[in-house]
């Protein structure tokens, strides 16, 4: 689905990121490990096409089913945001915009791709359903709803726009762990149910240890290590993520077991 | 919701009894006899005492004061010492054309400065370099300046617009206008009295102009900011990950949010023109509540003074009011505290 | 006019949060690379100079005071008069340079007054809270109701018109809204840890007052001032303008103002001057109070 190659970040001189290669295939959910400062955050956002709105510029490939996204006209990149690559970001109700009820923006981010009401209202309906939402849920302002469930909406968002990429940059980071694991299991479904690509941006290697098919450990911009969750975990080849692996605090002797 | 309002109401209402009551207060620093001024100078002994007792001069402070605030209350608000008339009656005259005068500016500041904001945050570089400065100095030049300014460029050196009175005092004769709501533009308007209407409206620019400067400088200002703000916030990066382009963002999904302080901005800056017409309406001969408070102030007509700041200070409660209503309806945070 | 009907300035000072004072260097810095709060700065340091130079530059010193040459009234802009003259024979020019000494100082006595009179209240309002904070924001509110030139206005017009009774006018509306900001620092600093720290320790009321709420108010008051100026002089202009400020022989520009409105077709540069000289000030101070809260405000705009 995505295949990023010798994506680089640079804030002016300085390169905040560097990923040689990435891949991210149809149903399957990478996690993107590290520490803040590590340059997760602005891979996602050089994905979608964002960084130079944030002030960086990008050099490198990163190809949606062998279609170049950089450098893409900004026209075409508005419409493969939100439809074919959606995101979900680290503050649940500060991303929704606060003067517009949830029914209101899922109204109109679906009316900006194009799609027309009657078919909307479908969208919505299975959407909602798919993330375990109430749909009385609409009529209320972000304010007005927990911050799982604000997270849940936009993944609703990005379920109603049949999105194949999803990009969550630390969506559970500012949740309660109780409430985490709701908004996980939702991501997961997803992966299952609509095969969905997703990369999952977190810090927790705990959390990407239970759901993640494969990591990828960033440290400084750089990638340190690649592979298969459970191989990465158990035998890590660098020294860092050995001291990550190291710091998860585990109950019990419990091994953080990959998802199938 | 309804108990914010009802809170806001009664705060409203303190802050209104302070207003009458610090206004009287002033109004007791007035040096010399409210009595000679009203009877005039040349008044015997007996006149002035009669005068005294009409006016309620003789009983003591608090009681004056007491008699005044029901008096507003009820619609007595003293006697005009320039105009011998009730002073309620001189305001229901003078109001309309100032409330047309305000009113123009500040809907002329709304449709320039909010714009001209947006743009400014929008488009950065050397337009948003010229819009601040522009802010800047609208925001620094007296009303009062503008005012002569104006009406030295645009009627003695270009002729093209008219600096005295609401309207052709000829077509009184050709054209007389049915006077209903006192505020000539409505009135001109509502009878079909297109002469009428042409020729106020053509009175109204320059003033209007002076009036609105200020107003479109700060109201500018503000929107630029408060957007500048508000799309750094992550809400608006939400929405570019949801493929809403730069346009919609700026000036939709993010003004919207961004109105807000310039919502407040209004009022206060409406309580300003207000004060500001006093100037302008005096330089331009505008028949309304600046130049009778002009002219109140040059007489040293106190009742007539008091009860122009009562009003003001009414209208301008008011004003807070409404604002503060108006950011609970368009921000849903705020009427939940 | 920065400053009315609140002397709030260009809004966002109103809602300025309190800042450590430990960034003076890096303030300085950042201050460096604003052009619009340097363009302020070096006006307004310019206006001071004049104003402290006046009896020096001006060609026609006692023109500003009580000498009148009626035989030369009115005399167009030329070598010897750069602005001609007023309605008397005194020299404009010479007039409009002192008028700077006359703004500022009006300038500073009702900030001086304001800040004495509102940030001490503010503080104590903010700080202690309870009925006493209710009391004295009542009271705010209700000065505060009135648009400052009105009360001003209504001041000046009982009191008898001279530049004192219009500073003393202007002050008395002007400090509202230094008790507002005041009190704004100390809630926001009263709940900190270390204020809480120094209250568990037993220190005395008076000493966190004075050691720890009142720095933190210094920033948002300092940038407040330096936008309040303008509105200050316009405010005192208007007052001059009519009638109830400086009076003659005063130069003042709001008086110059004034006298020359009558002559304005024929000898327009007399009422221009002044009043361009309060566009000037004014526009001076609005730059650099702008500057200064961009640059002290952690919550700044981002300017492009």
């Amino acid at each position: 689905m995505i295949a990023v190659r010798a994506l680089e970040v640079f804030f002016g001189d300085r390169r905040v990121a560097h990923v040689p290669t990435l891949d991210l295939a149809a149903g399957e959910l990478v996690g993107l490990a590290g520490e803040s400062g590590s340059g997760k955050s602005m891979t996602s956002m050089a994905i979608l096409g964002l960084a130079p709105a944030l002030g960086a510029t990008v050099s490198g490939s990163v190809k949606l089913e062998e279609r170049e996204l950089l450098g893409l006209p900004e026209k075409e990149l508005l419409d493969l945001r939100g439809r074919r690559i959606a995101m979900v970001m680290q503050s649940p109700r500060g991303s929704l915009n606060p003067t517009m009820r949830l029914g209101k923006l899922m109204e109109r981010t679906l009316a900006t791709h194009g799609i027309e009401k009657a078919d909307a209202r479908d969208r919505t309906a299975a959407a909602l359903a798919d993330v375990r939402l109430d749909e009385e849920l609409l009529r209320r302002y972000p304010h007005q709803v927990s911050g799982g469930q604000a997270q849940r909406f936009a993944i609703a968002l990005a379920v109603a726009m049949r999105a194949e990429v999803l990009l969550a940059d630390e969506p559970t980071s500012a949740l309660d762990v109780t409430v985490q694991a709701e908004v996980l299991d939702t991501l997961n479904r997803l992966r299952a149910e609509h095969g969905t690509a997703i990369l999952l941006v977190s810090h927790d290697l705990a959390v990407l240890g239970r759901y993640a098919d494969r990591l990828v450990v960033m440290r400084s911009g750089e990638v340190v290590e690649q592979g298969p969750t459970r191989d990465v975990l158990t035998a890590p080849s660098s020294d860092y993520t050995r001291e990550l692996v190291a710091a998860v605090p585990v109950i019990g002797a419990a091994r953080p077991k990959a998802s199938a | 919701m309804a108990r914010f309002v009802l809170r806001r109401l009664l705060q409203s209402l303190v802050v209104l009894a302070g207003v009458v009551v610090l206004t009287f207060a002033v109004a007791r620093l007035v040096p010399g006899d409210p009595a000679v001024a009203y009877a005039g100078p040349r008044a015997g002994a007996e006149e002035l005492e009669a005068v005294r007792q009409e006016l309620g001069l003789d009983k003591p402070a608090l009681v004056q004061l007491g008699d005044y605030a029901s008096g507003i209350v009820t619609g007595d608000w003293g006697t005009a010492l320039h105009t011998k008339q009730p002073v309620l009656e001189d305001l229901g005259r003078v109001i309309p054309p100032t409330l047309e005068l305000v009113g123009a500016a500040l809907l002329l500041a709304v449709l320039i400065g909010v714009p001209l904001g947006v743009l400014a945050a929008r488009r950065g570089g050397w337009v948003d370099g010229v819009i601040r400065v522009g802010s800047m100095l609208l925001v620094s030049a007296p009303t009062f300046l503008l005012a002569l300014v104006l009406q030295l460029i645009l009627f003695r050196q270009l002729d093209l617009f008219p600096v005295a009175g609401e309207y052709d005092p000829e077509l009184d004769y050709t054209s007389p206008l049915t006077v209903l709501t006192n505020m000539t533009v409505v009135d001109a308007l509502l009878t079909g009295n297109w002469a009428m209407l042409g020729s106020a409206l053509h009175h109204l620019v320059l003033p209007c102009l002076a009036v609105a400067a200020y107003p479109i400088g700060v109201i500018a200002q503000m929107t630029r900011a408060s957007l500048l703000q508000e799309l750094g916030e992550d809400h608006v990066r939400m929405a570019r990950a949801l493929g809403f382009s730069e346009r919609v963002i700026a000036s939709r999904l993010a003004l919207r949010p961004a109105l807000n302080p310039v919502v407040s901005i209004v009022a206060l800056v409406f309580a300003y023109a207000l004060v500001n017409t006093f100037l302008v309406e005096s330089i331009y001969n505008w028949p309304g509540l600046g130049s009778y408070a002009v002219a109140s102030i040059r007489a040293l007509d106190v009742p007539a003074i008091i009860g122009v700041t009562v009003f003001i200070g009414i209208v301008y409660v008011l004003a807070n009011l409404a604002v503060d209503l108006i950011q609970a309806w368009l921000d849903p945070r705020i009427s939940l505290r | 006019m920065s400053a009315l009907p609140d002397p709030a300035g260009t809004p966002l000072a109103v809602a300025a949060p309190p800042v450590g004072t430990g960034r003076t260097r890096s303030a300085w810095t950042a201050l460096r690379s604003n052009r619009f709060a340097l363009v302020g700065a070096a006006l307004a340091l310019l206006l001071v100079l004049i104003a402290l130079l006046a009896p020096v530059i001006a060609p026609f010193p006692d023109d500003a005071g009580s000498a009148t040459h009626p035989e030369i009234a009115l005399a167009k802009p030329s070598g010897e008069h750069l602005l001609g003259t007023d309605q008397v024979g005194r020299d404009v020019l010479s007039r409009v340079l002192y008028g700077t000494r006359t703004s500022l100082r009006i300038a500073a006595s009702v900030l001086i007054l304001a800040v004495l009179i509102g940030v001490p209240l503010g503080l104590v309002a903010g700080y202690v809270g309870g009925w006493l904070d209710d009391v004295i924001m009542r009271i705010t509110d209700i000065f505060l109701a009135f648009p400052a030139l009105l009360l001003s206005l209504a001041l000046a017009a009982v009191l008898s018109p001279s530049v004192g009774n219009a500073t003393l006018a202007i002050a008395a509306t002007w400090w509202p809204w230094y008790a507002r900001l005041a009190r704004g620092s100390a809630v926001a600093i009263r709940d900190r840890g270390y204020v809480e720290a120094a209250r568990a320790l037993g220190v005395s009321r008076r000493r966190i007052l004075a050691r720890h709420v009142l720095p933190n108010a210094t920033t948002p008051v300092l940038v407040q001032a330096s936008l309040d100026v303008g509105g200050i002089i316009i405010t005192a202009a208007a007052l001059s303008f009519l009638g109830l400020g400086a009076q003659d022989p005063t130069a003042e520009w709001g008086l110059m103002v004034s006298q020359g409105q009558a002559l304005l077709a024929t000898n327009w540069w007399f009422p221009v001057a002044p009043g361009v000289a309060i566009v000037i000030m004014a526009l001076a101070f609005n730059l650099l109070g702008d500057g200064l809260r961009t640059v002290l405000d952690p919550r700044k705009v981002a300017a492009r």
